[in-house]
């Protein structure tokens, strides 16, 4: 008997393409290049996006950044929560909403009433309150705001492609005007207020509505963007349903996978790329976790990403094509944020800056009596 | 008036804070600590322009530059003056009648200047070209930055010396020009130096401060 399963392709079979015949490389579907060397790629989302930066520097792929960190300053570019690895300094973006208003932000059709913290610490920023060096002032928030607002700006009308990856569905939002925090107030920073914060679990409903605007929104600035959706593998550190946290992650993951698919079926120029069914599936090996069962390993973030280059532009064989030979591999170290070609000279820190070397010359020749 | 540095003719090891702790006792303490970190770091610019805010500039930054946090800068030369506050607090602990922290010496404003003396030397032309540095085209950082990187010093050094109960005594207005740079009257001939005629003003500015005769001064 005949029947459409006959001339289905083996990857559609379980037995033959993860059973028997597991190709990491052909598990995205994609017919054109994921991306292409002439791209400029953006991305935002979850900490995963963040972890992915590396490997597309490291491919040769371009990673638009709309401002260099100011080499002078060396180390103190650096910062604990993802802001100096994004294509702008937004930190973490988990939810669909967050990154709306964000846009909304940029278009300057949304303020959120709570736009500022102020304490001991300086002006501190509730949608990026992990910011290393906080404002001494309301004067300088503000300045240190509209530059970096700007540069989102930059990064939507510049950037070609932009990887989006999905994080969570619970958020704590402004009871004021339905703000979402990227955290809730009073962890990283702030004052939890029951009065001013409240908890909410997006829906099915809100989270496709909130992606498909969001996206509508980005090409208002950039028409032709292309967009690659994600779901973050990493589960939710904590739950505020009353649910337990692994079926409360397992929502939180549902709704958003499915809201990337949707995405991905219905616009033009998204797709999605199963970072997350790579990780967490069944095939995946028990190493693909740290310890914690929380943190994707070093090997699972490179086996993602050999799956992701596969379909780029100019790929080259993968080394990591079984998940058994992969979680036997030593972790590669990620590339520098930035090469040291694109690097001002004198930015090395490591040897004298040319304003030093004039300093201490003056200061022997003064102390000589020259 | 006595100045162990003069006496010392030495580096400031940690024998030199300690003879300054032992010579305390009812003086009053006058430290002037570094206070060149501005230009050693950026007199010269790499990479693009920055600026940072100011609450004497009203928000007036470089076109065009990058705006970086003020806290940034604070935390860059932080490493720099944490010997300040030991040294304060060694100067206190040894009886010091008074410990004066005092503000250190404004930028030169005049880039034309200082651009005629890096070109002119030769050590600095040679040793510049050691790190592949171009000192025909380098950049030199905009004055009105300078001028803040040079007051976030005074700052922290006055926030330092509040902490230990010590005096910050600031630079007089008298030696600042309209854009608080440093006079040209008080100049040394090299990019970062002054000259006699600032340190005799100086005296009498903290001769001034401290209600002492400028002529004697023996308690200093």
């Amino acid at each position: 008997m005949d029947h459409p399963y006959k001339t289905a392709p083996s990857r559609a079979f379980w037995k033959r393409a993860v059973t028997e015949g597991w190709n990491l490389e052909d598990v995205a579907n994609s017919s054109a290049p994921l991306l292409r060397m002439s791209d400029k790629v953006a991305s935002a989302g979850s900490c995963f996006a963040a972890n992915i930066v590396p490997y597309i520097e490291k491919a040769g792929f371009s990673y638009f950044r709309a401002r260099k960190p100011v080499s002078a300053f060396g180390k103190l570019n650096e910062d604990n929560f993802s802001y100096s690895k994004f294509s702008a300094a937004y930190g973490n973006i988990y939810t669909p909403r967050q990154a709306l208003q964000l846009i909304r932000r940029v278009r300057g059709e949304f303020q959120p009433r709570e736009d500022r913290w102020i304490g001991e610490g300086g002006v501190i920023d509730p949608f990026r309150p992990g910011l290393r060096f906080p404002a001494v002032s309301s004067a300088e928030f503000d300045l240190l705001t509209a530059q970096y607002l700007r540069d989102v700006r930059t990064v939507l009308e510049e950037a070609s492609v932009f990887v989006f990856t999905l994080g969570l569905t619970e958020a704590w939002v402004s009871r004021l005007d339905g703000a979402v925090f990227p955290a809730c107030p009073g962890t990283i920073r702030g004052v939890f207020d029951p009065d001013l914060h409240a908890f909410h679990n997006f829906t099915m409903d809100e989270v496709r509505s909130d992606l498909f605007a969001f996206i509508e929104a980005v090409r208002t600035f950039n028409p032709s963007m292309r967009f690659i959706l994600t779901v973050s593998p990493v589960p939710l550190v904590a739950t505020m349903t009353a649910s337990h946290v692994l079926p409360a992650t397992v929502y939180s993951k549902s709704v958003l996978r499915v809201a990337a698919e949707e995405a991905a079926m219905l616009l033009p120029d998204v797709d999605y790329f199963p970072a997350y069914e790579i990780v967490t599936g069944p095939q995946a090996p028990y190493e693909f976790f740290e310890a914690d069962r929380r943190e994707p390993s070093e090997i699972a973030i490179r086996s993602v990403m050999d799956a992701f280059l596969a379909r780029c532009e100019g790929s080259v064989p993968s080394v990591s094509q079984s998940p058994r030979i992969a979680a036997s591999l030593p972790p590669v170290a990620p590339a520098p944020a930035a090469r040291r070609s694109e690097l001002a000279p004198g930015s090395d820190i490591d040897q004298p800056s040319i304003s030093s070397i004039l300093a201490d010359a003056e200061c022997e020749e003064a102390a000589s009596g020259l | 008036m006595f100045f162990l540095m003069e006496e010392w003719r030495g580096n400031r090891t940690p024998e030199y804070w300690a003879a300054l702790a032992e010579n305390a006792r009812d003086r009053i303490i006058v430290i002037s600590f570094n206070g060149n970190q501005h230009n050693a770091s950026f007199l010269f610019r790499s990479g693009p322009a920055f600026d940072f805010w100011d609450a004497d500039d009203r928000g007036n930054l470089l076109p065009g530059a990058d705006v970086i946090p003020r806290l940034m800068v604070r935390e860059f030369f932080k490493p720099s003056l944490a010997g300040l506050d030991s040294v304060v607090a060694e100067a206190m602990d040894g009886g010091a009648a008074k410990v004066i922290v005092l503000g250190t010496p404004p930028c030169k404003g005049d880039l034309d200047f200082i651009r005629k003396i890096v070109l002119g030397s030769e050590y600095f032309r040679r040793a510049a070209e050691k790190i592949g540095c171009d000192v025909e085209t380098v950049a030199i950082t905009d004055t009105s930055v300078r001028v803040k990187l040079w007051g976030v010093l005074q700052e922290m050094m006055a926030d330092i010396a509040e902490k230990r109960g010590a005096t910050f005594v600031p630079v007089p207005s008298a030696v600042l020009d309209g854009t608080r740079c440093l006079k040209s009257e008080f100049w040394a001939n090299d990019v970062t130096h002054t000259n006699a005629a600032y340190g005799n003003l100086i005296l009498k500015h903290l001769s001034l401060s401290l209600n002492l005769d400028e002529n004697d001064g023996s308690s200093l």
